[in-house]
């Protein structure tokens, strides 16, 4: 039989999807189900006075209002540290020095206080959206306004200095920076990323009914399992009574990786009405109240010797946090690994804002941080006027210098070579502005891309069924990565199957237990598991006194092995340990994004019209769906470089392009040719498959690979995203 | 959205009359209307839908182009007529929305589309064009997309259409009727600054309704074309558009129309400045001339004054030979 892993297969999941098949979170509709929508503070800072509600729910259809006034008696809605410590506003807070007034996250409808613009106030609870919607146009409110300040001031702000986050400290000196002037060459700037919003093609919602004390939720999200935690815990019911379903989710990117409150509420406010309820977050609310990525502001120096060798890497970070919440980029994160340099002074300092509170989106910290750290390689390449690729060439880290760990694998160096042959790369240093076709100037450039390998523990359970049904099931999700595909590859490899014949049944808290899917770690988490799966079901089988290896001469099949020992079914489990215990290795995978654009100077008309990425993710275990991803995350990397600005109206501080008519990201036509290459060598010191995640690598680099081509094209160099065509004339 | 009437008459009279009732408003392709009634910025107690009634036709009647004012954007981008008398149409309405929205948009209420000012389209907002009286809340806020002619103190909405500034290129006409009987308003006539009274869009009456809109069948028109630039490549309204028609004697200009979008407050057209053109050779020196005439009454914020740029860009582009996007 012809391997399944590491063949091209189509999604599994792909029919269902482009045929409406697949059930998301807001197409469930349950008998007397209701609608409820949130209607969102004005202002940015101060506190509710008066929440006059009696016209909404005297509106036809409006069958409850909710808001601070009554939430806690009518809903039992309460604001407890436990809950929170589960919940999306507790992310990073472990960061920050405890002592002086850590703050205790937000959570809606539980105080009058404002802390941002857009922040939940009600929720009306109708019996069609329509209604509830109509509702919510008739609350009145009247606050007291107090000062907000969205805007990051170096002198002015309070500054904190956090510790320890996403594995690494965020105060990092080594050598004898910053004091250091080693090195000949000096490159010293100021990078600012904007405020990106979650979009993801599914809005977030959350269908929840009760039946008896069972409560079920059909939700979107990447972790059924931290949800069910958060949703227990907020109901004070045992876990075992709340059932969180997300078999298909329209996209995530980090906006669903936390818990937030709606999906708790949901469940309150169906156990309070005696109905199902659904509530649906808007577009608008996606930009508020899932969280987003921060604006950031970094200072990038670099010293080198003539030769390129770079002597110190200083990254200091300035980057903001909600009042309440802990999430905060940690764009140095790259900085401590890459390039070797001898003198590190990697920092991040936080400053408390009225935004809501920022979350994980995809690559948090790398793709930021990248902007700054591989803009200011460019910058450095160009003072030296050396080809960018060598500069990075001749400052590969043989080595994880932050952790003093040998790498598990690293390929970085053929990511560069093989990515440069299939772009074409010049080979040499091209000064800016000296490339023209027609009315158009054109310009390379690249940047590296790096992103940690994790894995945590998973279980798959399997369960073979004489009459030929093969069934897989674990509660990890798939939120368009294409986890459904690779377990049924896995489990089909293992069994001797073809892929049709397995069931994959996804996203259900019932269902055993597999980490949320974030931080590109359900390859490696899952696959294992449902490997072991296989084995055990052989182990078990052999108990039986059936032994079963699937050899290419073997043509009985599983079933018939069933049959003939009268074993109507099998059901085994099998759990994979995370990270690998034997080795004191750093997982880490690599990339090169080269790039090329086209930038016609009289009429402001940027193009990218040219990407090849080359990425070291280990062995791909489908490289339909691993280019996918990848191209998914360049296109991410485009928007980021390009367009997404999330802004805020100056005087009240509100953001005022929550929605995607004013949001900008991509459309087909902005994507010009996307190469993506493999270096596809297994890191069999992570799993037996030699396989890491690739949800995220393909964003961080991208944006600087751009703004870097925009430099070679014209000469402008963009600090500042994204590069539009006001920045560029 | 606020409950409403909704009323589907068959008959163009019926219609008339039943746009007379105070709060009414016409609905066609809706994509405007509806947005516009789920943001609670329109809340008409009548909703009177005329998609019954038969003007959708595209024609050449004698030496003019007619287009029914129901005629869909779609219909009317592809139609030959319109590709051969007046092309900068066809290609203003497939630059703009998406195929979706094109199919469902109609000529008539494009012509009045509202402005997509953030601060109009929420209720949240101070905003003299929605809510007369209550201020401007965009003139000190984020107004990098907020027109730089034709503003006033009250308002710096700029007008989002595309195939008006085509239309107005080409020197369209628009049709109305009423109960009182039919009128015809030059496009350069039918849309108003917002001098005090930013609510007050256009010239058209509470009780008319546009039924066609009819383009001049002239060699200068025949040679127009639109050229709209953008922060993507596809579905976003215009920083800056221009739609020009040049007819030339060897090379020398004899006539000349440019209109540019993303700009005014209003689709914008100088003729004063056109007669820069007549008589001389196209040079980087007479467009130059000729934008400094157009755009001398621009007033631009800092973070809007690159729309100038681009509209002197796509000026010269345009008028030296064409772009495509």
């Amino acid at each position: 039989m012809v391997k399944s892993i590491g063949a091209p297969h189509d999604r599994i999941d792909g029919i269902p999807k482009v045929t409406g098949g697949a059930t998301y979170a807001a197409d469930v509709k349950l008998e007397g189900q209701l609608y409820a929508i949130a209607l969102q503070s004005t202002i940015a800072a101060g506190k509710i006075v008066a929440l006059e509600s009696a016209s909404a729910e005297a509106t036809p259809g409006v069958v409850a209002v909710y808001s601070h006034l009554n939430a806690r008696q009518a809903l039992t809605w309460i604001h407890a540290d436990e809950l929170l410590a589960l919940s999306a506003e507790a992310l990073g807070l472990s960061a920050f020095p405890s002592g002086s007034s850590r703050p205790r996250g937000y959570l809606p409808l539980t105080s009058p206080e404002i802390y941002f613009a857009g922040q939940w106030i009600a929720v009306v609870v109708a019996e069609s959206i329509e209604a509830a919607r109509h509702g919510v146009g008739r609350i009145k409110v009247r606050y007291e306004v107090d000062a907000a300040s969205v805007v990051m001031n170096d002198e002015k702000d309070d500054w904190i200095e956090p510790t320890f986050f996403f594995g690494a400290d965020m105060q990092v000196q080594r050598g004898d920076a910053p004091k250091t002037r080693h090195g000949e060459v000096f490159i010293q700037e100021t990078y600012a990323t904007p405020m990106q919003l979650h979009q993801p093609m599914e809005p977030s919602a959350t269908t929840a009914y009760w039946d008896g004390d069972d409560v079920t939720l059909f939700d979107s999200t990447q972790g059924v399992v931290a949800t069910r935690e958060y949703v227990a815990q907020s109901l004070k019911v045992p876990k075992e009574k709340v059932r969180v379903i997300s078999a298909y989710v329209g996209g995530g990117f980090g906006s669903k990786n936390q818990v937030w409150p709606h999906q708790a509420l949901a469940a309150h406010m169906a156990r309070a009405l005696g109905r199902p309820v659904r509530l649906q977050l808007t577009r608008s609310d996606m930009a508020l109240a899932s969280g987003h990525r921060s604006f950031t502001e970094q200072d990038v120096r670099l010293s080198a010797d003539r030769d390129g060798k770079i002597r110190l890497l200083q990254h200091i970070s300035r980057v903001p946090t909600s009042i309440q919440g802990g999430f905060f980029e940690p764009c140095g994160l790259n900085s401590l690994l890459l390039y070797g340099a001898e003198e590190l002074d990697v920092r991040h300092r936080v400053s408390r804002k009225n935004i809501p509170t920022p979350t994980p989106f995809r690559a948090p910290g790398e793709t930021p941080g990248s902007f700054a750290l591989e803009s200011a390689l460019d910058e450095l390449a160009h003072t030296l006027k050396m080809d960018p690729l060598e500069l990075r060439r001749r400052n590969f880290p043989s080595r994880d210098s932050y952790h003093d760990r040998d790498w598990s694998s690293n390929h970085l160096l053929e990511c560069y070579r093989l990515g440069a042959a299939a772009f074409s790369w010049p080979g040499r240093y091209v000064p800016p502005r000296s490339i023209r076709e027609g009315s158009e100037m054109v310009g390379y450039g690249m940047a590296t891309t790096a992103y940690p390998a994790p894995a945590l523990p998973a279980t798959v359970k399997l369960r073979l069924q004489v009459q030929g049904r093969a069934i897989i099931e674990t509660s990890a999700t798939d939120i368009g990565t294409g986890m459904y595909t690779i377990l049924a590859q896995t489990v089909a490899d293992e069994l001797g199957l073809p892929v049709s014949q397995l069931e994959v049944r996804l996203g259900d808290s019932s269902f055993p237990n597999a980490p949320t899917a974030g931080r590109s770690k359900s390859t490696a988490s899952v696959l294992p598991a449902a490997r072991q799966a296989c084995l055990s079901l052989r182990e078990k089988l052999a108990l039986l006194g059936a032994s079963y290896s699937p050899t290419p001469q073997s043509n009985e099949s599983i079933f018939s092995l069933l049959e003939r020992e009268a074993i109507p079914e099998v059901v085994v489990e099998g759990t994979s340990t995370g990270m690998p215990r034997e080795h004191d290795l750093s997982f880490y995978s690599f990339g090169a994004h080269f790039v090329e654009v086209r930038v016609d100077e009289e009429i402001g008309r940027i193009r990218v019209s040219r990407v090849v990425s080359a990425l070291d993710c280990g062995r791909i275990i489908n490289p339909k769906t691993a280019t996918s991803q990848i191209k998914g995350g360049i296109v991410f990397g485009i928007g980021m470089a390009l367009m997404e600005q999330g802004e805020f109206d100056p005087i009240h501080s509100r953001l005022i392009n929550d929605n995607l008519a004013d949001y900008h990201i991509p459309v087909n036509a902005d994507i010009g040719e996307i190469d993506v290459i493999f270096i596809d060598k297994p890191d069999t010191r992570f799993n037996e498959f030699g396989a890491r995640g690739l949800g995220e690598i393909g964003v961080p680099g991208t944006a600087a690979a751009i703004t870097n081509a925009l430099y070679c094209a014209t000469g402008k160099r963009i600090r500042s995203l994204p590069a539009t065509a006001a920045a560029l004339l | 959205m606020e409950p409403f009437e909704f009323v589907r008459p068959t008959d163009i009279q019926d219609v008339l009359v039943a746009i007379r009732r105070p709060g009414s408003r016409i609905l066609a392709g809706g994509t405007s209307l509806v947005d516009l009634m789920k943001l609670g910025v329109e809340a008409p107690s009548t909703v009177v839908d005329i998609n019954a009634l038969p003007l959708s036709m595209i024609s050449v009647e004698g030496d003019a182009l007619s287009i029914g004012a129901l005629a869909s954007n779609s219909d009317v981008a592809v139609h030959r007529a319109v590709k051969q008398h007046a092309p900068a149409v066809g290609q203003a309405l497939l630059s703009g929305a998406s195929g979706q929205i094109r199919n469902a948009a109609t000529v008539g209420g494009n012509l009045l589309q509202r402005t997509r000012c953030t601060y109009f389209r929420s209720r949240d907002w101070p905003c003299n064009k929605r809510e007369p009286g209550s201020g401007c809340a965009a003139i000190e806020g984020v107004n990098v997309g907020h027109a730089v002619l034709g503003i006033s103190r009250s308002c710096i909405a700029v007008h989002p259409s595309d195939i008006a500034v085509a239309l107005l290129a080409v020197d369209a006409y628009v049709h109305l009727a009423s109960v009182a009987g039919e009128r015809r308003i030059a496009i350069g006539d039918f849309y108003c600054q917002p001098g005090d009274t930013p609510s007050v869009e256009t010239v058209i009456g509470p009780n008319e309704l546009i039924t066609k809109v009819e383009i001049p069948i002239t060699n200068l028109n025949a040679t127009s074309s639109y050229l709209k630039l953008r922060g993507r490549a596809s579905y976003e309204f215009a920083s800056a558009s221009v739609a020009t028609a040049i007819l030339r004697d060897g090379d020398i200009v004899i006539d000349a129309a440019v209109a540019v979008g993303g700009l005014g407050t209003v689709p914008w057209r100088n003729r004063t400045a056109e007669k820069l053109l007549i008589g001389k050779k196209l040079t980087q020196e007479s467009i130059l001339a000729f934008c400094d005439a157009l755009f001398a009454p621009a007033s631009a914020t800092p973070s809007n004054t690159y729309k100038l740029a681009l509209a002197r860009g796509a000026i010269h582009r345009t008028l030296r030979g064409g772009a495509e996007w």
